[in-house]
């Protein structure tokens, strides 16, 4: 299991929520089932982080009222944080894409074997 | 969705939510203003809660999920600081932020309107027309995909031809329509027994039958021969497909309806861990109390299993699904029960042993108090000796001239001499003790936190061989918040550990060591901030 780093999780997040707006339980399962359990991204880094995304504006946020499964059904609800990609959120999003593919585009030219090895 | 709450309750239940006691903790630590810590603490509370809500679909017990989702947040305090610094103003200007609406996804539920069908109150008109006479159940009540009518459904009633021949499908097509279900024949199963669809079936004597009762009247036409060729078993069933009434033998319903689940076997971890049963060893004892004849394992052929770590995948019939899973619910449930006594007798005990321990430090502390004193006063008796030798000095100047007086003056000198020294024998004997005590009140005060370093290992295997293990279990009343720091260098003395500066303090949580400091950053640095939660255990590993 690889912990993701700072600017790796705003990556994820960024493009988890380009698909849909979510919220933080939900952001952190889709995190492990789109990395298909590599990637896990701690609670004590993520809601740092949604907080961070939204001062910047990076994502807007609205409350919702929900109910447990399992709760007693006249038990008062809970309140849901939802974030949903600002239009700034999508510009860093992209940002963030063309910054890999030109990183990985560099490590290529090491990875690739040279043409010509050394006898 | 109405409701919004958040105005405080007045009447605090007598033994708070733990998740509500976790949120005050990390609340009361975070530095943000005031307005956003209801809203940090109102989204971490959801993240809590589904969380739990997940494990406990996952079968862990809810002591455990609420262990689990709370040692996933971290190290409290850590978790405050990271929020509490996200939260600090940016150097950019804040960005105006508007709301969105984001539609809520949910599926509404449809429920079909069940039309009732006037009694006709008369039986049998002659056109044989058959009618539904009472109908129970609403539309909403049909069973779930593939399972057998129930009760309530097989005792509906319609009116059906007496004395008359009709197939059984006519007598059978009422019921379906009342149910807003089509009728759907499994000609082939029924045909293997049989019966054809159109096959006439008397009904004798009695205009108003019951579903249940029409099914019995065709399993019971059903050749005698064939019947007993398949075993008491079968007989004749309805199930719901779709929107579908589904009529069939048992066997025809068990064919259709196989399905694939996975269950989880997390549940049973501790016979596993044990070396007790193996996870195969428990679905083997779980498919022979569902259905045994019907496993592949047994000789049957209708269902299937396999185990793959702690998971069991089964495929077979949503019959044998419902026996496996009222199996694993009342195993649950007993587990559940035994979990609570366990716990209740461990509270007992914990509480017998908190008197018994009391009284002990109480009976030290007495005697610390009179060796305290014996020191103190022998203390005070050397420093009168010591004033009386210094007079005596002083005299010997005095009488200088007489030998007499000299003599006995110098005897007196070496009797308080010898006196003083005898004293500081005993006072010697008596700061050693004092010392002695003052380790010892120390070692029984955090005894109950102690244990010997033999048995630590065999307890907890995550706790290595050698370690001194302290649990955070002292405290029982519920979350709270422990300052490490000063007490855990008392800990240390009373361990008699930590004599190296090289050892390391863990903490561990729900087996996991979830943070490790050198011995002085457990003491004076980072460590001195942790926060412990019952159960958690401190390790001190050389």
């Amino acid at each position: 299991m690889l912990t993701l780093k700072p600017d790796h999780s705003e990556l994820v997040v960024l493009s988890i929520l380009a698909d849909t707006p979510s919220y933080g339980y939900a952001i952190s399962k889709a995190v492990a089932a789109r990395s298909e359990g590599h990637f896990k991204l701690a609670p004590s880094n993520l809601y740092p982080l949604l907080t961070r995304l939204e001062k910047q504006g990076l994502v807007t946020t609205n409350w919702e009222e929900v109910k447990s499964d399992t709760a007693d059904p006249d038990a008062d609800g809970r309140r849901r944080k939802w974030y949903r990609l600002s239009a700034k959120g999508q510009k860093r999003l992209a940002q963030h894409i063309d910054a890999y593919h030109r990183a990985r585009a560099i490590l290529e030219a090491f990875v690739t074997p040279a043409a010509e090895p050394r006898a | 969705m109405t409701l919004i709450r958040r105005t405080p309750d007045p009447v605090r239940p007598s033994t708070p939510d733990p998740v509500d006691a976790w949120l005050d903790v990390l609340v009361a630590m975070l530095s943000i203003p005031k307005a956003d810590r209801q809203r940090v603490r109102d989204e971490l509370e959801d993240h809590l809660r589904s969380r739990i809500d997940d494990l406990l679909i996952h079968g862990l017990t809810e002591p455990q999920a609420l262990e689990k989702a709370v040692a996933e947040l971290g190290e409290t305090a850590d978790l405050a600081r990271q929020l509490s610094h996200a939260h600090k103003p940016p150097r950019t200007r804040r960005y105006a932020m508007h709301a969105l609406i984001i539609a809520l996804t949910g599926t509404v539920v449809a429920l079909g309107v069940n039309t009732m069908r006037p009694n006709a109150g008369l039986p049998t008109a002659p056109g044989n027309e058959l009618q539904v006479a009472n109908v129970k159940p609403e539309r909403s009540d049909l069973p779930p995909q593939g399972v057998e009518f129930n009760d309530e459904q097989l005792s509906m009633t319609a009116l059906v031809p007496v004395n008359q021949d009709s197939s059984f499908a006519e007598v059978l097509q009422p019921f379906a329509e009342s149910l807003g279900l089509q009728l759907d024949i499994d000609q082939i199963s029924l045909s293997q027994r049989g019966l054809t669809a159109v096959e006439k079936v008397r009904f004798v004597n009695q205009p108003e039958r019951s579903l249940g009762s029409v099914l019995n009247s065709i399993t019971h036409a059903l050749p005698t021969n064939e019947w007993h060729k398949y075993g008491e078993q079968d007989r004749v069933v309805a199930a719901r497909f779709g929107d579908r009434m589904f009529v069939t033998t048992r066997a025809g319903l068990d064919r259709r309806s196989m399905t694939r689940h996975v269950y989880s076997l997390a549940s049973f971890s501790a016979f596993h861990e044990s070396g007790e049963r193996s996870f195969q060893d428990i679905a083997e004892t779980l498919a022979n109390h569902a259905s045994p004849e019907d496993w592949e394992q047994n000789g049957g052929d209708l269902a299937v299993f396999s185990t793959l770590g702690s998971s069991l995948i089964v495929t077979a019939p949503i019959r044998i699904h419902g026996e496996l899973q009222s199996l694993l619910d009342d195993l649950a449930a007993e587990f559940a029960k035994q979990e609570a006594q366990r716990a209740r007798m461990a509270e007992e005990q914990a509480e017998a042993n908190a008197d018994a321990h009391g009284q002990i430090v109480s009976r030290i502390k007495h005697e610390y108090e009179l060796a305290v004193s014996e020191q103190v006063g022998l203390v005070q008796k050397i420093d009168e000796l010591s004033g009386a030798y210094a007079r005596a000095e002083s005299r010997l100047f005095e009488v200088n001239k007489d030998e007499q007086a000299r003599n006995e003056m110098i005897q007196e000198m070496a009797r308080i001499r010898g006196e003083k020294r005898a004293l500081e024998i005993r006072l010697q004997e008596a700061t050693a003790r004092v010392d002695y005590l003052l380790g010892r009140m120390i070692e029984i005060e955090y005894e109950p936190l102690v244990r010997a370093r033999d048995s630590s290992a065999a307890r907890n295997p995550n706790v290595q061989p050698g370690a001194i293990e302290i649990r955070g279990e002292i405290a029982r009343a519920g979350i709270y918040d422990y300052r490490l720091g000063q007490t855990l260098s008392r800990m240390l003395v009373a361990a008699g550990g930590l004599s190296d500066a090289d050892s390391k303090v863990q903490l561990l949580r729900g087996g996991k060591v979830i943070q490790e400091w050198s011995a002085e950053e457990a003491t004076s640095g980072p460590g001195s901030n942790a926060t412990l939660l019952p159960g958690d255990t401190i390790a001190i590993v050389d």
